[in-house]
């Protein structure tokens, strides 16, 4: 029973860290539609920006970590605005924009490698890394925080889509572009909000990994895949689905280790996943996708 | 200096036939899979257990090989392709993480890490292959039997209900095409094709393990295809050429080896990008007829 409570709390926070990052990817995908695999990028660069901030210059940690998550804010928004609105101007079609997408997450990630090594960089975390008893449960601070960080950003970002004009306008694009354009909303300035939104909500996830187990160039990729596979299990267009596919893919992997060995977390994800799509393609709150493009 | 140049056309062959088979579903059918390195590997160990356990020559391994990586494919491709392609890009990205998980870890079977040592050498109609030339031959035989097959069907009532499920699926349902079925089916040949790559990998290096197949794998696959040029025939076999030559260049200069694998990524992954600007058909590609694309996608409420 307590291994029980401990596998559900350890699922809790792995799911609150995929629900951030498949809440940011799916913003953007269901407000753009781009396949935005960069999105892996980000959450890797995300985290080398805090590294570099503390280890680098010397900043307090907080001070590091909330640099980085407005450089990666500032990252997503200069993919969108460099390349992909680039490549839409001279005509691109969806499958233009996730191959550039592909080729720039193989060139971060790679770039990174080469200037850091493959091996993870360590940051000091002070207290954060000291354990927590709950009940039967072990955790530690930093575990504490990115459960807290995770229900503060989703409150946060669904307070702005619903209150704000920009908020609103957010969510006309994904109801409807055509639409949004007739009643003067500018498609482009709000891809770089969604964009700067989505990457910004993602960026903690990576960080807080990276405090966790140290920053590592090639880590982005099975997230960025992994938070699809939650976005597609919530609903593609839902941004609670998003989170709650993110928090059911942490739980899975984690409930799964009690009958199953872990070397086989990810094959369970997955497993579930294809089943998931035989018996609900629309997700838990979500409408399938129409159409078959890209 | 030509075992050298022996190996270079080997292994041009091999990826021949993994980016042929692979744009049958890019460039044909306009779905994406990032699967297709884990097929490989599929097909490799397919025929590298039969040849170790019940000594069955190359050939009976090709047909294993086919049998087995076709079988992988459908078991995503009938869930995943009922619904839009955007679904196959997860879905194939799940099947690649599965497959190299079990090869990793049913170590029983596999091996795991370790990997396979000790496959037999080809015997082609009584012969025994192993001389680079011969290897040579084999691999330039194998492709070509793929372009072939790939030509076939391409030109086939098939290929052309492929080509209008690409351009409009939706048109082409109009016309009572069955679009699921054949999706499918495509993604069922492809892998097959595929599949035999593995085959003859495992039986020219002789030793197999987890790491040939991973997902950098499957994107320098599609990377091939793509810069290649995938709407026509020929298209991967150009990349192959090219792209497989850029590492050998590398390796004239002075780089350590940690440094060149990234190296050769960061490579391919700018080249994906600069082509998108200036040729997004790929080197054989034609260009698209811009009034002809698809409309974009629309309608998927947030809140």
């Amino acid at each position: 029973m307590d291994l029980l409570l401990q596998l559900l709390a350890t699922g809790l926070v792995v799911g609150s860290i995929y629900a951030l990052c498949a809440v940011g990817w799916g913003l953007i995908y269901g407000t753009t539609l781009h396949f935005h695999v960069a999105h892996g990028a980000v959450f890797s660069l995300a985290a080398y920006y805090a590294w570099a901030g503390q280890q680098l210059l010397g900043l307090p940690l907080i001070v590091a970590v909330v640099l980085a998550i407005l450089a990666a804010a500032l990252s997503g928004l200069l993919i969108d605005l460099l390349l992909y609105q680039q490549l839409e101007r001279r005509g691109a079609i969806r499958t233009t924009v996730f191959i550039s997408s592909l080729g720039l997450l193989i060139v971060v990630e790679n770039v990174l490698a080469m200037v850091f090594t493959p091996d993870p960089l360590r940051m000091d975390i002070g207290v954060l890394h000291d354990a927590v008893q709950l009940g039967p449960v072990f955790l530690t601070w930093l575990h504490v925080v990115a459960v807290a960080l995770a229900v503060a950003g989703y409150l946060a970002l669904m307070a702005f889509l619903k209150r704000s004009r920009a908020g609103q306008a957010i969510r006309a694009v994904s109801s409807s572009p055509e639409m949004a354009r007739t009643v003067g909303i500018d498609l482009g300035r709000v891809h770089l909000l969604t964009y700067a939104l989505g990457s910004a909500i993602a960026a903690p996830a990576g960080i807080i990994v990276a405090m966790d187990v140290g920053a590592e160039p090639y880590r982005g990729t099975t997230f960025v895949l992994l938070a699809s596979v939650g976005v597609i299990m919530g609903g593609i267009g839902s941004i609670p689905g998003a989170m709650v596919g993110g928090v059911f893919l942490g739980l899975l992997e984690n409930l799964g280790v009690w009958q199953i060995p872990s070397e086989w977390q990810s094959a369970i994800s997955f497993g579930v996943f294809l089943v998931f799509i035989v018996v609900r393609p629309r997700g838990f709150f979500g409408r399938r996708i129409q159409s078959a493009e890209i | 200096m030509t075992a050298y140049l022996a190996h270079y056309l080997v292994m041009v062959g091999i990826y021949s036939v993994l980016a042929l088979s692979l744009n049958l579903l890019v460039g044909y059918v306009g779905i994406f899979s990032l699967a297709h390195a884990a097929i490989y590997g599929v097909g490799a160990y397919a025929s590298a257990l039969v040849a170790l356990h019940l000594g069955l020559g190359f050939w009976g391994g090709l047909v294993v090989a086919a049998v087995a990586g076709a079988c992988a494919a459908a078991l995503v491709a009938i869930p995943s392709l009922r619904v839009a392609g955007d679904y196959y890009i997860v879905a194939s990205f799940g099947l690649q993480v599965v497959l190299l998980t079990v090869f990793m870890n049913w170590t029983d079977v596999t091996n795991g890490h370790a990997g396979l040592p000790g496959i037999p050498r080809p015997r082609v109609l009584g012969w025994v292959v192993d001389t680079p030339f011969e290897y040579v031959a084999l691999a330039l035989a194998l492709a070509a039997l793929t372009y072939a097959i790939c030509h076939r069907l391409t030109h086939s009532a098939f290929g052309r209900v492929l080509q209008a499920i690409r351009d409009d699926e939706i048109a082409a349902a109009a016309m009572g095409k069955n679009v699921v079925l054949n999706k499918i089916v495509i993604a069922t040949i492809s892998s097959a094709l595929g599949a035999l790559a593995g085959s003859l990998y495992a039986h020219y290096i002789t030793y197999i393990n987890p790491s040939s197949f991973a997902l950098h794998e499957s994107i320098f696959i599609m990377s091939l295809v793509i810069l290649g040029g995938s709407d026509r025939l020929a298209g991967p076999i150009v990349g192959a050429f090219i792209l497989l030559a850029v590492p050998e260049a590398l390796k004239f200069l002075a780089i350590p080896d940690t440094v060149a694998a990234p190296m050769r990524q960061v490579l391919y992954g700018a080249l994906l990008i600069i082509f998108m600007f200036v040729r997004p058909e790929g080197i054989l590609g034609r260009a698209r007829p811009k009034a002809l694309e698809p409309p974009p996608v629309t309608s998927h409420a947030i809140g």
